[in-house]
This record gives structure tokens, C-alpha cells and sequence, in this order.
């Protein structure tokens, strides 16, 4: 069987009509010889795995929507990186079913010069991606990648928008009855396609049934709980199942479970509906501190808990509503916010912890079998601190990871929900002139950090959920 | 000049310190490797856009690591190396981004995608396009590329061991994937 089986695919593999590189790479490659080593280099900060979404300044939270009792009249949430800013707005937060949905994204430069020059793919700086949170409707993010390079320029004061609608092109632009999540990413490069630059940011907005009438009602807009297992970095509920409550979710031992609750935009006032989620059964499902600095990528008020299952059985997550909170308007139909409840269910780890691999020395020990992820950020983190004055590079398993400024610290994430993240690294750290200035063993699932001071290099453990998911 | 340079020996040696000379020499070379690195991607990847970015990467990292390239005829190995980590990175990538080729959508009409194409002609590949991708990087450098385990092992940087058990893992995963398809259809 498996000699049938080997020599099948040895056979379909071999014998495979396969395509020629396109010129596009040769061209590559001739650009590469004519372009200098530093320049190039400088292109891959930041490309390996980034933390854009920790990276972000959240500037304005759904402007308007927490004036009490007011209709918010245009709904923008604004991103920031260094010298780039990223605003996706939305004409209005609730359309009538069949109208045009009317939303696009601006990338700005607010640097010191009068311009900057950026390089993105063909398709633009801006992707999109539209996900409702109240059913199954859903347009993946994404855009053609290194399709053909192109530069802009982006003048100060003058951004680059891009609709919705356009970038795209679903029939009609029109959405049905529902809530919906639009993300828009921006990514771009200072002097190539290669991205040192990741802006993210997020709106909800509502599609009413009445064409008449736009206005939400409560039956239009349920309340929002997002239950998610191994959450990714900094709780960013992109992979969460949204429900209205009373929901089972399944869990197995040493999962993170993520809960969002999310206020539905007719009750947002400037008190949170809910209060705290607590757990039925602490032996079973345990709170665990958030990481800091969880990044509000929403234009609606939404709090985040998370919760480790720590021995197979069943609890129940359940949040009250706040005595201090008052609906904001008379309802005007439908029912009203209600206490959330969900149950989750534990069962045993199948998957057991990974077991270090014998290495050349140094070997970094990671203490205790602790089960993946070992924070509520998921995956595993490795931070980097360079307080020499010149950069260093760091190198994983032998492939350029990452430039760390002199002075600065960058943090480099590995996350692949559902699965664990790929160990063991090997990262070897050199300095600016090539040699090597030390190296570590790491398996996982304790996240790192290296400290690169006086020419050596120390490393150990890394507490995120104090120092943040940056 | 550049047409004599060879990968081998004192040829390579003898631009490597001659400035441009080397970089025209280094991506002659590079070019060579073009279509293997395209295709060993491709096979990875099950997708030619991603394919061709994840090469354009591999030969970004080439570039700016090649001083570290001490013996050119260990290019290829070298190279696929850094493919096969740009496509796992990719992979890694596609956790969090979905790349959706906006042409492609925009033009159905337009060139297919070679590898989706094979892919989705071929049972066999499809399952192993399923397959984790440590595991399908083993199969396609064993199997298509024909390289001992011990070769897949320097290639990827992993033990034999590590380098026979994924390959086991897969060919048994590739079995149980394969067995409802062969009760219903009896030899």
C-alpha cells in the first residue's frame, strides 16, 4: 500500500505539467542586481510576522456614537503607523436595505516632507473585507500580491481613498438586513512592494429591513457576544463565532477562550450594558488578565475577557447588566438588552504538550509543560529590545527575521489558529557588522524576550499580559 | 564576462569580490534556479500568484543574504531552503490574511491558475495540497524533487528523523484521506 502510494505520488508529482517562472520574477531578479544590498535589506523590516494590528493607534472610536441619544451622522475610525494614517469612514452607521453602501478608506501622509513615496501591488494600497456578525455573509480581505509593482505618491494633505465598492466589486454593492464588520488593511512599502508599513482598522455598520425607515430598532440589532478559542494576537476576534446568547461553545483543556461583548449601536451610551463576565466554576474555566494595550479596532464599544479552561468539565460565562446602565432611548421595538449567558464545555487536551528538541548550545529551557497558548494574545511572542546604539539583525531558523533600530524594540508573533505555532526557533542575533552576538533555543509556548545590551545578549521569559501585546 | 562565469568553483570565487561583477554573476545563478524555486513553490503553495510571491521573497532574502553562500554549488539547496521557508511564512500569513487575486475576480475569463488547475485535476495532489505544510514540503522534495530524506533533511534544516516521521505522518494521513474514495471504488 505504501509503496503504492509512494510511487503514485512519485509518479503524479514528477510527471506534473508544470509552469515556467513568468518573466515578472525574472525581471526580479535583474532589479535586484541593479539595486543596493542596504536598500534592500532595509525593505524587509518588519515583513516577517508583524503585530499590525498591535502596532495601531485607534484615534477616534466611532466619532459620534457616544453622544447619548444622538444619531451619529458619519462613522470614521482612524489607524495610525509612524508617518501613514489609515481612515475608513462610512457615510452614515445605518443603511436601508437596497442602498448603497457607501463606505471608503483613506491612506494619508502626515509626515515632515511635502510627500512620501509608497510602492504597493497593482491593485491598490487598501484591501477590504466585509464579515457580518449576526449571520454567515462574508467577503474575505485580500488583493493581488506583487501582480506588478507599482509607486505613488502620496502628497500631504492629499490621501488616497479607495471605496468599498470599487475595491470590491460585489454585484451591486449592496448589502442584506444585517451587521456588519468592514475591515480595511493598507499595506505598503517606503521604497518597494515589501511592507514594512501594516495599517488595520474597523466599523460596524447596520443594513435595516425597512427601505422606508433606516433607523435601527432593537429586533434589527441583537446584542453582540463573540465567544472565540485561541483568540490571535491581542484578542482580535477575526475568527470568532457571534451569537446572541445561550450559545455552547467547546473548549478543550489549556485553550484561551476569548469572550467579546460588543454594544448593538441603538443602546450605546457611556455606560457599558454589561458588567464583568465571570465563570461558574473557576475549576473548570478560570479568568486570566487580558493583555494590555487591547487595541479597540471598533467603532462600536466592545470589552474583552478571557478565560483559560483549565480541567474538563462544564461552566457558564455569564455577564449581568449593569445596574447603572439605562437604554438610551424609549425601545422601539422588539426586546430589550438582556443578561448574556453561554455555556462552554471543557474537555481533556488531545494534543499534548510539545517536547523540546535535543539542540546545539545555548539551549533555552522553557520551564514546566505549559499548554499552548500560555498567554490570552495567543500564539507565541518573541520581543526584541536593542539598547546598543547600532541595529541588530535577527535570523530564525536561518531566515532573516527582523532589523531592530538601535534604541528600539520590535516584537515578532507566530500564530496559526487553530494549530500551535511552528517550534523550535533558533534565533541568532548578530550586530551591524555581521557578527554574531548570541543565541537561543526556543520551544515554546512561554513567550520570550531578548535583551541585546553592552555587546551580550540575554533572554528569558516574556510576561505580556503586563508589558502588552506590542 | 558575465557569460563565462560558472556556479562552480574558482569562476564564482573570482567575481565574488569584483563588486557588480558579483551581483550580475549571483543573479545569473538565481535566474537559473528561476523555474525549480517557481515550481517547488507552486507545488507547496497549490497557487500561482502566491507562488510567484513567495518566490519574489526567496529572492529578496537570497539577495541580501548571499554573502553568506560560501559554496555556490550548494545554490540550489540553499535556495530551496528559503523557498520552502517563504512558503511557509506564507502559510503562516494566510492565518491571518486571505489573498484574493482581485483580477482573477474581476475576470473569470482570464488565465487559470496553473497550479489551482493541477491541483484541482489531480485527486492526489489536491490531498496533498491538504496536508500540513511541513509535511507537504516533505513529499514535494522527496518525491518531486527526488532528493533522499537525508537531502530533504539539509534542505529544511531538520534531523533525518525529524525528516522521516513527518514524511510517515504524511503518506498516513495521504492513506486515510485516500481510504473512504478507495472502499467506494474497489480495485
Amino acid at each position: 500500500m505504501t509503496d503504492d502510494l509512494e510511487r503514485q505520488l512519485r509518479d503524479r508529482l514528477q510527471h506534473a505539467q508544470l509552469p515556467s517562472a513568468p518573466d515578472r520574477l525574472h525581471a526580479r531578479v535583474v532589479q535586484a542586481a541593479v539595486t543596493s544590498p542596504a536598500q534592500r535589506r532595509t525593505s524587509f523590516r518588519g515583513r516577517w510576522l508583524l503585530l499590525p494590528i498591535a502596532a495601531l493607534l485607534v484615534i477616534a472610536l466611532g466619532a459620534g456614537l457616544l453622544a447619548v441619544g444622538g444619531r451619529p451622522s458619519q462613522l470614521s475610525v482612524t489607524a495610525r503607523s509612524g508617518d501613514f494614517r489609515l481612515t475608513l469612514s462610512s457615510a452614515k452607521p445605518v443603511y436601508a436595505m437596497g442602498e448603497q453602501i457607501d463606505v471608503s478608506a483613506s491612506v494619508e501622509y502626515t509626515g515632515p516632507d511635502d510627500y512620501a513615496q509608497v510602492s504597493a501591488e497593482q491593485s491598490g494600497l487598501v484591501y477590504f473585507s466585509v464579515q457580518q456578525l449576526d449571520g454567515s455573509f462574508s467577503i474575505p480581505g485580500g488583493g493581488s500580491l506583487l501582480l506588478r509593482c507599482s509607486t505613488q505618491t502620496l502628497f500631504k494633505g492629499s490621501p488616497f481613498t479607495q471605496p468599498l465598492g470599487q475595491a470590491l466589486s460585489y454585484p451591486g454593492h449592496l448589502l442584506s438586513t444585517g451587521t456588519y464588520r468592514i475591515t480595511a488593511t493598507a499595506s505598503f512599502g517606503s521604497t518597494d512592494c515589501y511592507k514594512p508599513i501594516d495599517l488595520g482598522t474597523s466599523l460596524v455598520i447596520r443594513v435595516g429591513r425597512s427601505a422606508a425607515s433606516p433607523s435601527p430598532t432593537r429586533a434589527d440589532v441583537q446584542p453582540s457576544v463573540a465567544l472565540q478559542v485561541n483568540p490571535g494576537p491581542c484578542g482580535d476576534p477575526t475568527n470568532a463565532v457571534w451569537a446572541s446568547g445561550g450559545g455552547l461553545t467547546v473548549a478543550q483543556s489549556g485553550d484561551v477562550v476569548l469572550v467579546a461583548l460588543v454594544v448593538p449601536m441603538v443602546d450605546v451610551t457611556e455606560v457599558f450594558p454589561w458588567s464583568d463576565v465571570t465563570s461558574s466554576d473557576a475549576t473548570v474555566l478560570r479568568p486570566i488578565p487580558m493583555c494590555a494595550g487591547v487595541p479597540s479596532v471598533f467603532s462600536l464599544p466592545v470589552r474583552y475577557s478571557a478565560f483559560e479552561a483549565v480541567a474538563p468539565g462544564t461552566a457558564w460565562l455569564s455577564a449581568p447588566l449593569s445596574p447603572d446602565w439605562q437604554p438610551p432611548a424609549p425601545a422601539a421595538s422588539g426586546t430589550d438588552l438582556g443578561p448574556i449567558r453561554f455555556e462552554v464545555d471543557v474537555t481533556a487536551s488531545a494534543t499534548p504538550a510539545p517536547t523540546p528538541t535535543p539542540t546545539p548550545t545555548p539551549k533555552f529551557v522553557t520551564p514546566g509543560p505549559t499548554p499552548w497558548p500560555s498567554n490570552a494574545c495567543g500564539g507565541f511572542h518573541l520581543k526584541v529590545v536593542n539598547e546598543e546604539t547600532a541595529s541588530i539583525t535577527v535570523t530564525i531558523n536561518d531566515s532573516y527575521t527582523e532589523t531592530v533600530d538601535g534604541g528600539t524594540s520590535q516584537t515578532i508573533v507566530e500564530w496559526l489558529p487553530p494549530n500551535k505555532p511552528l517550534m523550535p526557533w533558533t534565533v541568532v542575533v548578530t550586530g551591524a557588522a555581521g557578527t554574531q552576538i548570541g543565541s537561543a533555543y526556543m520551544t515554546g509556548p512561554v513567550d520570550q524576550k531578548i535583551i541585546v545590551s553592552g555587546g551580550q545578549m540575554e533572554y528569558g521569559p516574556y510576561d505580556i499580559r503586563t508589558e502588552g501585546c506590542d | 564576462m558575465m557569460g563565462a562565469v560558472t556556479i562552480g568553483g574558482s569562476a564564482w570565487e573570482g567575481v565574488q569580490s569584483a563588486g557588480m561583477l558579483e551581483s550580475e554573476a549571483f543573479a545569473r545563478q538565481l535566474e537559473l534556479q528561476l523555474d525549480r524555486a517557481y515550481r517547488l513553490a507552486g507545488l507547496i503553495l497549490g497557487n500561482a500568484t502566491e507562488a510567484e510571491d513567495v518566490v519574489g521573497d526567496a529572492l529578496e532574502r537570497a539577495w541580501a543574504r548571499r554573502a553568506q553562500l560560501h559554496d555556490p554549488d550548494r545554490l540550489q539547496a540553499w535556495l530551496d531552503r528559503i523557498v520552502v521557508n517563504a512558503c511557509r511564512d506564507r502559510i503562516r500569513r494566510r492565518a491571518r490574511v486571505r489573498m484574493l487575486q482581485l483580477d482573477a475576480t474581476a475576470d473569470p475569463v482570464g488565465d487559470p491558475d496553473a497550479f489551482g488547475a493541477l491541483f484541482s485535476r489531480d485527486e492526489l495532489l489536491r490531498l496533498v495540497a491538504s496536508l500540513p505544510v511541513d509535511e507537504r514540503a516533505v513529499v514535494v522534495l522527496h518525491y518531486w524533487a527526488d532528493l533522499t530524506l537525508e537531502d530533504v533533511a539539509g534542505r529544511l534544516g531538520w534531523r533525518t528523523g525529524t525528516v522521516k516521521s513527518r514524511l510517515h505522518r504524511a503518506l498516513e494521513e495521504l492513506r486515510a484521506l485516500m481510504a473512504p474514495t478507495d472502499r467506494r471504488e474497489p480495485q
